[in-house]
């Protein structure tokens, strides 16, 4: 993704809290002072939970500018991996698994469940911000197959009536 | 020293060279896209894969390190299968559109997919499609046809060091280009077009221009600065329409900068093709003969002495320089005449300098061998953008950079240090150095960190460049610079860190020539000495002096006082021989039309380490214009002596007596030139500027419009904004200046008004405009005896 120098003027810059801040330092801490730059993706990480779940091309350039590597380079890191979000997502980002154990398993009926209960396609976000339900590769999960991931927690062993449940009870 | 052998040729290579390289060593081609010789390996492209006994699976040639034993096989049946195999994949994407692709017929891909690529592909899908990126006007891209090599990655990255270029997403969905689009800041962007091995990237001025097939190519050497740079030449109908690097491996390695490359549209703008003569208050158009009788004439018409000549910075051949001494000297008599049309400090006029006091005695060659680099008063990113890469090579090996200049550099040398010192500050830095130097506790103020950084190096080198060199304390900083080196034993004929870095190869020539009012060819005294070029017009508007010759050169363009550069040009008659049209020539008495040196005549040109090199004509100068010499010798026959030379080899058979480092044919094994040392110390402590309420005014080189072709160019006058000042954003918001805004400058009783751009590099209290733009730019306000004059800026509406 590439956006053109004036579509990234005018909204306002975003900025690190203290505490984010303190938690970039105890990320260095982990990482040998020649190999800095691989503090990187975690920071990406942190970045991504406190600008409200996605990076933006702002937000990529703070970090750019934090980390001293150059916004280039930030860009690649953050377009090759699929767990950074680069559009907008909802409170949930339901990310549900259809590789190979998931779908042997039924995750075809789960999605299918989903996408009639959320009333959205692979990708979307609904108009209340609440969801955005993505389509996603092996979550590791293959044990308790199918499964999904909603922000930072696992559901195993779904069923479509279960992932309906889950659903209506998120707070 | 592994021996190796590759279809049945074998070879002894060094410990660590791969595969390709040894195989390149015995002439053998293997078919690569990702590999070049200047970059560092990536091994994406897979087409380079080779056969090697024993093991079960082909390899890739530029990456795999040769071993002792290895049986390599560039052409069996495993290799052919597998570069088709190669070919079938990166065809699947590349679109079938080599009739309107500028590489058409240049191209690797082209030519390997000739070779071993399928007729028809087995692909029934869309090819994809990606959105062409913004790199600014000198690259074009068609990003449908990127193969994914990573060249220009790696070039932006390691060799530009501006990191701009990257390959975002990845698979199927991976694009090459800028994270943020708009013109690349690399000021060797023009490399990447080059290195390309599809039509992705494009060099944007050629687009559509020519097929390749179409263009002669002569390969020549550039003259846009003092590093010499070895050039092809592409021309059609005698018109330049493109210029690629060409490959020297002690010079530019197989770069060139975006000036060297870009320039070339310069050569048919504005240019002088016929004679002229001023007839009753107009040039009117005449003939040869009747021109050079009426230059004769007003030669003739005045006494020797009431003679000077001025010769340009730029685009002048080392045999224009002789002529024009020799004309000068013998066949008119008059002692007046220089090229240092922007120094202010000619104190060193008086001391018997030598060869070595004004070269880069640091070989390029060696730069990246240097383990501390002291910059002073240089920006050498935009003064000799090769030279710059160079001392990157040693920054990125680990050698300390430094810079004291009177603004932070944007600059690609990663770690350097930079202590940004007041204009007209820089010497007393410098004097603290030396004095830390001998210090047995030196403290630890930035002087005394410099010190010891000089100290501990074992190659050390300092570097003067454009700011330093036209300082009024030029000769203070160079003696200082000597000094320093001198007690940090720097100065032998095994490591020689003195560097000067002058503007141009003819700089360098017009010294090494004798176009100096104090010496002759080969650092020869002479007697009487003449005047120098400030002395000259000053001369002239006192009315002394009473004609001019100029060689290339505008002094109302290029001198440090436009003021004093008009009035010298309204009391006298001016003869000029130039290549270009500007505000000397409308106020000449007889207009010359020369040529542009490199390309238009065969020259001999010097770089700024002392190398002489010969490029060939490529295309012809337009019109009547004919090379300086040929215009100085034939003016020479209306005078009482001509000139003894009427042909080339008779001239460069002077020239080399003269000067014998100009002969061709030596050996260049003489010893290295050495510098002069033990001259006095001249340092004493300036004056504070007045600090009022005005800004100082600092006059920097214009890199891109620094010589009369590239003033013309078209392309270049995208790249940077004229008519602009630049200052702090602090003093902007005390001025209630914007970017961008017009502003008035004012300077007791000059006063331009210009546009204002801020730029957070400029410390507070100062104001930066460019030189060689006369009477369009900030250069207006310059004067001689005020080097750093106080500016009144006052925002317009």
């Amino acid at each position: 993704m590439s956006v053109s120098s004036t579509e990234r003027e005018g909204e306002g810059k975003p900025r690190f809290s203290t505490t984010a801040l303190a938690e970039v330092e105890a990320i260095y801490a982990r990482y040998p002072p020649e190999h800095r730059r691989s503090a990187l993706l975690p920071i990406l990480h942190l970045a991504q939970r406190e600008f409200g779940g996605w990076l933006s091309h702002e937000a990529l350039a703070y970090v750019a500018e934090l980390t001293d590597i150059p916004p280039v380079r930030v860009g690649e890191v953050a377009t090759f991996y699929t767990m950074y979000n680069l559009k907008p997502v909802g409170r949930y980002h339901v990310q549900v698994c259809t590789n190979i154990s998931c779908w042997l398993c039924g995750s075809d009926a789960v999605a299918q469940a989903l996408q009639e209960k959320l009333q959205l396609q692979w990708g979307e976000t609904s108009a209340d911000g609440r969801f955005t339900l993505s389509e996603v590769e092996c979550l590791g999960a293959c044990v308790n197959a199918p499964a999904l991931q909603i922000n930072d927690d696992y559901h195993e062993e779904l069923t479509p009536e279960k992932v309906t449940e889950i659903m209506d009870r998120l707070p | 020293m592994p021996t190796l052998i590759i279809n049945g040729k074998e070879i002894t290579v060094a410990p660590g060279t791969t595969i390709m390289e040894a195989a390149r060593q015995l002439a053998i081609y293997i078919p690569h896209f990702c590999y070049h010789p200047s970059l560092p390996v990536a091994g994406n492209c897979r087409m380079c894969m080779v056969e090697v006994e024993k093991m079960p699976r082909p390899v890739v040639a530029c990456a795999m390190p040769a071993s002792e034993g290895m049986v390599v096989r560039t052409e069996s049946p495993m290799v052919l299968q597998a570069r088709k195999g190669v070919m079938e994949f990166l065809l699947i994407n590349h679109p079938l559109d080599c009739p309107v692709c500028d590489q058409g017929g240049a191209c690797d891909l082209q030519d390997l997919a000739l070779k071993y690529g399928p007729d028809r592909s087995r692909f029934s899908v869309d090819k994809r499609q990606v959105r062409n990126k913004d790199l600014g006007p000198l690259i074009e891209t068609e990003m449908d046809r990127c193969i994914h090599c990573t060249r220009c990655i790696r070039f932006s990255a390691e060799v530009a060091g501006t990191e701009e270029m990257g390959a975002m997403h990845r698979g199927d969905h991976m694009e090459v280009g800028p994270w943020v689009e708009g013109p690349l800041t690399s000021e060797l962007s023009g490399n990447m077009a080059e290195i390309c091995p599809v039509g992705a990237l494009n060099d944007k001025p050629f687009h559509f221009q020519a097929r390749s097939w179409e263009l002669t190519t002569s390969a020549g050497v550039c003259g846009h600065c003092a590093v010499g740079c070895h050039l092809r030449w592409q021309q059609l109908q005698g018109q330049v329409k493109r210029i690629l690097a060409d490959t020297c491996p002690t010079i530019n390695s197989s770069w060139i900068c975006d000036k060297g490359r870009f320039a070339c549209d310069g050569l048919s703008h504005a240019r002088l093709t016929v004679p002229m003569i001023r007839k009753e208050e107009a040039l009117t158009v005449t003939t040869w003969p009747q021109a050079l009788a009426r230059a004769g004439e007003i030669l003739q018409g005045v006494a020797p002495e009431e003679v000077a000549g001025l010769a340009g910075g730029y685009h002048l051949a080392a045999e224009d320089l002789f002529a024009f001494q020799d004309l000068l000297r013998h066949a008119i008599g008059t002692p007046h005449l220089d090229h240092r049309l922007q120094q202010r400090d000619f104190s060193a006029d008086e001391q018997p300098l030598t060869r070595g006091d004004f070269l880069l005695n640091t070989r390029l060659a060696d730069l990246p061998s240097a383990d501390c680099i002291v910059l002073v008063g240089c920006d050498p990113r935009q003064e000799a953008p090769i030279l710059n890469w160079r001392l990157r090579q040693a920054a990125l090996a680990g050698a300390r950079t430094f810079v004291l200049n009177t603004r932070r550099l944007q600059s690609t040398l990663p770690g350097l240090e930079t202590w940004v010192q007041p204009p007209g500050r820089e010497a007393e830095f410098l004097d603290q150095v030396q004095k830390a130097l001998k210090a047995k506790k030196p403290g630890a103020t930035p002087a005394a960190r410099l010190a010891a950084a000089l100290k501990e190096a074992k190659r050390p080198v300092i570097l003067l460049g454009a700011q330093a060199l036209h300082h009024p304390q030029a000769e203070t900083l160079r003696r200082q610079g000597v000094a320093i080196l001198d007690a940090c034993g720097a100065l032998s004929e095994k490591w020689n860190g003195y560097n000067l870095l002058a503007p141009s190869a003819t700089a360098v020539a017009a010294q090494d020539l004798g176009v100096v009012p104090h010496r002759g060819p080969g650092y020869r005294p002479v007697t009487p000495v003449g005047h120098n070029a400030g002395e000259i017009l000053r001369q002239a508007a006192a009315g002394k002096i009473k004609v001019l010759l100029l060689l290339g050169a505008d002094p109302i363009l290029d001198g440090v006082d436009p003021d004093l550069a008009r009035a010298a040009l309204a009391g006298v008659r001016v003869i000029a021989l130039a290549t270009h049209r500007s505000p000397a020539t409308e106020r000449a008495a007889v207009v010359l039309p020369a040529a542009v040196a490199t390309p238009e005549q065969d020259a001999l040109l010097v770089n700024g380490e002392g190398c002489v090199q010969r490029s060939a004509q490529a295309i012809p100068p337009p019109g009547d214009a004919r090379p300086a010499w040929r215009i100085l010798r034939a003016l020479s026959d209306t005078l009482a002596r001509p000139l003894g030379y009427n042909t080339l080899v008779t001239l460069r058979a002077a020239l080399a007596a003269a000067v014998p480092v100009y002969d061709l044919a030596a050996t260049g094994d003489d010893a290295p030139p050495s510098v002069t040392r033990s001259l006095a110390d001249k340092f004493k402590k300036v004056p504070a500027a007045a600090n009022g309420h005005g800004l100082t005014l600092v006059l920097e080189p214009a890199f891109w419009f620094a010589d009369a072709v590239a003033r013309a160019s078209t392309t270049l006058d995208k790249l940077a904004p004229r008519r602009q000042v630049r200052l702090n954003p602090e003093d902007a918001t005390r001025l209630g200046v914007r970017d961008g805004q017009r502003v008035r400058l004012t300077s007791g009783e000059r006063s331009i008004d210009l546009r204002a751009g801020i730029d957070a590099t400029i410390p507070a209290g100062t104001l930066f405009g460019r030189y060689g733009q006369g009477e369009e730019e900030a250069h207006h306000l310059g004067d001689v005896a005020e080097a750093f004059p106080e500016v009144e800026v006052t925002p317009l509406s």
